[in-house]
């Protein structure tokens, strides 16, 4: 009886345990943790970086953040505390308080400083309190805007209002400078692209009631500014169209009035649209528009990347930094924008190997393949030099009996039935490079780069110097150069392009 | 003190005095002892030494490297007792080579560059098998790697006309590159400057 009553005691022991621990299970305060993003515009183009959503409270990486004004270093680093230097002022974080001291000066932050993943995170008001002190660049920001503007950046803003048309809504957005529109459909939304360029809105949300529009929404988080319009009901029809300069769109949202059964032949021209709809309607369901076909693409390839960093000048400049610069300032020259697609073979720091890169060209198709490099070009600085693939020339892949299979070309041959094209190109951007005031532009020739030998389309190596540990890289760092470049370069393309 | 202490304690001053002696042999090994040559460096002594009992008299031979000013490649002509063996030729070129240029040119390869091994095959193929420092140029880029490339298979077809086109190798690899741009995936044909 008494092993019994102890067995029984035991187990009243266990349950209660149990329903101990799952109360507190329970009653353990959660941490609710969801993901957004924020974006940088600045000068050279923009930068995603992602917010943390803990508790309702919105942090951004301090240093991440901290990096896209200069260079950042990190002086000390500890458990709970962490010293970092931008522009030469020092800033001071403990986790779990709010107050950060930045040089001498000590501010309060609005939620205390945390560290989730590894990372430092800030509130947003680290953007408006504390970074406008760690750099003399203009850093704007509007926290619940989810965008904020470091350096001499003008957005285009503009307002929205909605009028009445004729069986339908208008939505009128005046902007302040020009825009180029797209519009495209998707899950039952109509997304109207509004150019490459920072865009931002006046009021921080649009209201209206109507019975064709649900709703207006301005995004920009994935660095893309496009308005998305909800529908009221399925069967509705948008005609969106440019006025005034194109800086005044005007989009209308018409219901179509109801298909009359006609038993006579349908206007050539029209087929199955019902009579009086405008040509040009975008449905966003029924039946789906097929989306707008995608612009050709430009592949800009940066050289080297990660551990390989290619030639160093004398004062630290990398080939590998200089030439990323340079081809994120081709990917946003406004000509080339409009254009084609620009396509980069690596993303920040990565390396992916030759046939990395030139696998992920081939398969953009691309019309033109740029390579970028920076080298010793001797003492004539700064210079440039274009070379294509030398396939006929003194260093050949193959013997010369072999031949390129008419259908199935050899990898290691694919730019040989290019080539041709390849020097078309080569001169149109060397045209373009000789115009860049005090750059020396050397005759196009021929080399093995490697970088060129697998792209199946016209594909042009292009190094810029002279960048060797003897001298300073100069004017080759200097922004308003490597714009000068970039816009010749860009132009150059467009001119292969456009058959000129 | 029971059994089990006493083995322990005679056990202990034993493990001591081995990892006591063991202990200065490997400072003396890492810190004292000079580093012994490596096989590449052997390989490269045997080599040249094999090379010095084989030579005939001196002869004027042709070598190319990168001009300093211009964007191409400059003969120099020294006096060389060569081999007699067209494979030990090639080796001396290649050697004379790394030695670098007597006339101010510029260097073609890195003075650290170590020769191999060097086969030339019956329809003119030479292949060079070069140590790893042959990619640690302090000079990357597209134009002067191009130059050394050229400066190596110039250099033996102006001294032997049996070289048709070569093939560079790194530590008996093929390599994409030799620092990053010209590409040795395939052959490299002589362009002898005329």
């Amino acid at each position: 009886m008494e092993t019994i009553s102890s067995w029984s005691g035991v187990r009243r022991r266990s349950a209660v345990l149990a329903a101990a621990l799952g109360l507190l299970v329970l009653l353990w305060p959660r941490h609710s943790l969801t993901g957004d993003n924020f974006v940088f515009y600045m000068p050279g183009g923009h930068q995603i970086v992602p917010v943390n959503t803990v508790n309702g409270v919105r942090y951004l990486p301090a240093l991440q953040v901290m990096g896209l004004a200069g260079n950042v270093s990190v002086l000390q680093q500890k458990r709970n505390s962490l010293k970092a230097v931008l522009g030469g002022t020092e800033v001071d974080f403990h986790v779990g308080d709010a107050k950060v001291r930045v040089g001498k000066v000590q501010i309060e932050l609005a939620q205390p400083v945390r560290i989730l993943q590894g990372q430092l995170l800030v509130p947003l008001d680290f953007l408006t309190q504390v970074m406008p002190m760690l750099t003399p660049q203009r850093v704007r920001c509007e926290p619940g805007s989810g965008r904020a503007f470091i350096g001499n950046i003008n957005p285009v803003t503009f307002t929205l209002r909605t009028e009445p048309a004729p069986n339908g809504i208008r939505v009128v957005v005046r902007f302040s400078d020009k825009v180029n529109v797209q519009t495209a459909s998707t899950n039952g939304r109509w997304i109207i692209y509004l150019g490459g360029q920072p865009v931002e809105p006046l009021e921080p949300a649009f209201t209206f009631q109507s019975r064709y529009l649900s709703n207006v929404q301005f995004d920009d988080r994935d660095g893309v500014p496009k308005l998305i319009l909800t529908p009221a009901s399925p069967n509705l029809n948008l005609f969106p169209k440019l006025a005034e300069d194109q800086k005044v769109l005007m989009a209308e949202v018409i219901q179509p009035p109801p298909i009359a059964i006609q038993q006579s032949p349908v206007a050539p021209g029209a087929p199955g649209k019902p009579p009086g709809q405008p040509p040009g309607g975008l449905a966003p369901q029924t039946p789906p528009s097929p989306p707008p076909p995608p612009l050709p693409a430009v592949v800009v390839d940066p050289g080297h990347g990660g551990a390989d960093a290619g030639a160093r000048s004398r004062d630290g400049i990398l080939e590998k930094d200089l030439v990323a610069g340079l081809a994120d300032r081709v990917r946003n020259a406004p000509p080339i924008t409009r254009r084609y697609r620009v396509v980069l073979t690596r993303a920040g720091d990565a390396n992916p190997s030759f046939d990395e890169r030139e696998t992920k060209t081939n398969s953009e198709r691309p019309i033109a393949f740029v390579t970028l490099h920076a080298g010793d070009l001797g003492e004539t600085s700064p210079a440039v030099r274009l070379y294509v693939y030398p396939f006929e020339s003194p260093a050949t892949l193959s013997a010369p009996e072999e031949k390129v299979l008419p259908l199935f070309v050899p990898w290691a041959a694919a730019q040989q039935p290019h080539l041709e094209q390849s020097r078309v190109l080569a001169q149109a951007i060397r045209a373009q490079l000789a115009q860049v005031a005090g750059l020396t532009v050397a005759d196009v020739e021929d080399a093995p780069v490697r970088q060129l030998r697998s792209v199946a389309a016209p594909a042009v190596a292009i190094e810029l110097g002279t960048l060797r540990p003897a001298s300073d890289a100069g004017v080759l760092t200097q922004p308003d150069f490597q714009q000068k470049l970039a816009e010749a370069i860009a132009q150059g393309i467009l001119q292969f392009g456009s058959g000129g | 003190m029971s059994g089990r202490t006493k083995i322990l304690l005679l056990v202990l001053p034993v493990i001591l005095v081995v990892g006591f002696v063991y202990l200065r042999y490997l400072v003396k090994r890492v810190f004292f002892e000079s580093a012994q040559p490596g096989e590449q460096e052997v390989r490269t002594r045997l080599s040249e030494a094999a090379l010095e009992t084989d030579a005939t008299s001196p002869r004027l031979v042709t070598l190319y490297f990168p001009s300093p000013d211009e964007d191409k490649l400059i003969a120099e002509t020294r006096s060389m007792s060569v081999a007699k063996s067209e494979v030990d030729r090639m080796r001396q070129i290649l050697l004379a080579l790394v030695e670098g240029p007597r006339q101010g040119e510029e260097r073609a390869l890195p003075p650290s560059t170590a020769v191999r091994a060097v086969f030339l095959t019956p329809d003119g193929t030479a292949y060079l098998d070069f140590s790893q420092d042959l990619q640690s140029t302090p000079h990357p880029g597209i134009r002067s790697e191009t130059l050394a490339a050229y400066a190596i298979v110039d250099s033996l077809a102006a001294n032997l006309p049996e070289v048709k086109r070569a093939k560079i190798l790194v530590q008996g690899q093929e390599v994409d590159t030799l620092a990053g741009h010209a590409d040795l995936t395939g052959y490299w044909v002589p362009n002898l400057p005329q």
